[in-house]
């Protein structure tokens, strides 16, 4: 069963690493406790299935998601805008999911893995889109770390080139650059399936 | 959604690539460890008298209103701060100066590791001054650093617990571990947060990031902090009756003990209790030691590890810190 995909990122401004904001007055108006119950209930599933498409690892990418949110609850009493918590917690998820897939390459080097790693909940799905998303996400994999996170930011997440920059850390042509590249290496690595519905 | 151009495909098959993904429910065990986690993790830790308290707060405030970017990350959430980065000794001195901590290098039993040292520094900018520290040299000639100077380029605000921070040509060519690691503590100090540093080489004309050199992130205290530690006093530092004397150890019993030599000839001697010894960190110790006895001159206040396995069976060796004091 291919569900419809409800795509619930749709980011609100997001404030590039040296923007000052000068108003510290606007507590939030929930307490970190409520808001970590919110956020999980709104965004738990999308960032997790983030960072799936980061890691290719279903129970990391949860271990990632997770971290993520105790950091912010963490901070909650820091963050001067709570309307950017999920700024916020889109950033870490993107941070740690590339520190642990460096601490994977080299653990990789020592311990052979023969197993796959994303396990696939729908088996009423056919061969045919399970291998197509195995596929995909092997692909996404095969790209270097700027190029995958420009890409799921930009194809799962749907965010602006802008949000894109801010959320990295690089420039907006530099998010130009790795989208491009990327869109191109994966259209070469899946052209199989992309010929299927042209 | 149209599929008629491979733009929309591609977002397609990478929704879709993920659409069977369920997650486990994981809200209770959130909670749980939020709930353990939110009353240990502060910013600035309680000193111990109040009037003392209300100072260490208003330089760290100081400190923090420099801040210009929310932070998320203090690292991950399962390990406690790998640095003791709050510098409750870290007391405002003359000037509107604040003392601001730095890691240079020391030799110790187990090879070179680092020391904390904090210098007096007018109207600090965060994170850049620490590294400026690096690059300027340690007040005690015990210690060195192994940044020249000029190493330092380009340094981000933190963003979700990392700092990117590009090297220039003035760096040395081959970075050492500890090196690194004197750069991610100075930084998780400064911005009292356990950091990752992603370590840029330079960037080329027309770069936006030079190439990704190294991603560091504090390593354990017990690895590659000296085990002793001195803050108090600061190197050649005028001492009057009484010599005030802080910093942190891990020390078997928690003993720290010290001794004042002149010209190779003690002095006096006897040792500090520090807040602890049983986890894998260094813990604060100070105390106040009458020198109204004692003749004017130049003196060596040495503080050490106590070692009671005279080094045999595997024992860490005797650390030690010293300092050079003044009295008038």
């Amino acid at each position: 069963m291919v569900r419809p995909t409800s795509v619930l990122m749709h980011a609100t401004v997001v404030p590039g690493p040296t923007v000052t904001h000068g108003a510290t007055h606007g507590a939030p108006a929930w307490d970190a406790d409520q808001a970590l119950e919110q956020l999980y209930a709104a965004h738990w599933r999308s960032l997790v299935r983030l960072a799936v498409l980061l890691v290719h690892d279903n129970g990391l990418a949860e271990e990632i998601v997770q971290d993520a949110f105790i950091a912010v609850h963490d901070r909650w009493h820091r963050l001067r805008d709570p309307d950017l918590a999920l700024a916020y917690l889109r950033q870490t998820v993107v941070n740690r999911s590339r520190s642990a897939l460096r601490h994977r390459a080299v653990v990789n080097r020592h311990v052979a893995r023969g197993t796959r790693e994303v396990d696939v909940a729908g088996s009423d799905d056919g061969a045919l889109s399970t291998e197509r998303r195995d596929a995909v996400l092997a692909a996404m994999r095969s790209l270097p770390d700027r190029q995958r996170e420009v890409m799921a930011l930009r194809y799962y997440a749907e965010l602006s080139e802008g949000e894109i920059a801010d959320a990295l850390g690089i420039s907006r042509g530099a998010v130009k650059s790795h989208a491009s590249r990327g869109a191109a290496a994966l259209r070469a690595a899946l052209a199989d399936y992309l010929e299927e519905r042209s | 959604m149209t599929r008629d151009n491979s733009e929309d495909q591609l977002s397609f098959l990478i929704r879709d690539a993920v659409s069977d993904v369920e997650p486990t429910d994981r809200l209770s065990d959130l909670r749980a460890r939020t709930a353990t986690t939110s009353s240990s993790r502060r910013w600035w830790p309680a000193a111990g008298g109040a009037v003392l308290a209300a100072a260490a707060a208003v330089t760290a405030i100081a400190v923090l209103g420099n801040d210009p970017a929310p932070t998320v990350d203090p690292g991950p959430a399962t390990t406690p701060s790998a640095t003791d980065p709050a510098p409750s000794d870290a007391t405002p001195t003359e000037n509107d100066q604040q003392a601001v901590p730095a890691y240079f290098v020391g030799d110790t039993p187990q090879g070179p590791r680092l020391y904390r040292e904090f210098q007096p520094v007018s109207s600090p900018t965060l994170g850049l001054t620490g590294l400026s520290l690096l690059e300027s040299g340690p007040l005690d000639p015990d210690y060195t650093s192994l940044w020249p100077s000029g190493s330092f380029g380009d340094i981000s605000d933190p963003v979700a617990g990392v700092v990117y921070l590009e090297l220039t040509d003035a760096a040395p060519s081959e970075l050492s571990d500890l090196a690194l690691q004197q750069v991610v503590y100075t930084l998780s100090a400064a911005f009292q947060e356990s950091l990752q540093v992603d370590v840029h080489g330079p960037s080329g004309p027309r770069d936006d990031i030079g190439p990704l050199l190294a991603t560091v992130t504090p390593a354990p205290q017990l690895e590659v902090l000296s085990l002793v530690n001195l803050s108090d006093p600061s190197e050649g530092q005028v001492v009057g009756d009484t010599l005030s004397v802080s910093g942190r150890a891990n020390s078997f019993e928690a003993n720290v003990l010290w001794t004042i030599e002149q010209d190779d000839v003690v002095v006096d001697q006897d040792f500090f209790t520090a807040e602890g010894y049983m986890a894998e960190r260094l813990f604060p110790f100070s105390g106040e030691i009458d020198v109204s006895s004692l003749d004017p001159g130049t003196y060596t206040l040495i503080v050490e590890t106590d070692d009671p396995s005279g080094g045999a069976e595997g024992g860490s060796g005797v650390f030690s810190d010293t300092r050079t004091f003044v009295l008038e």
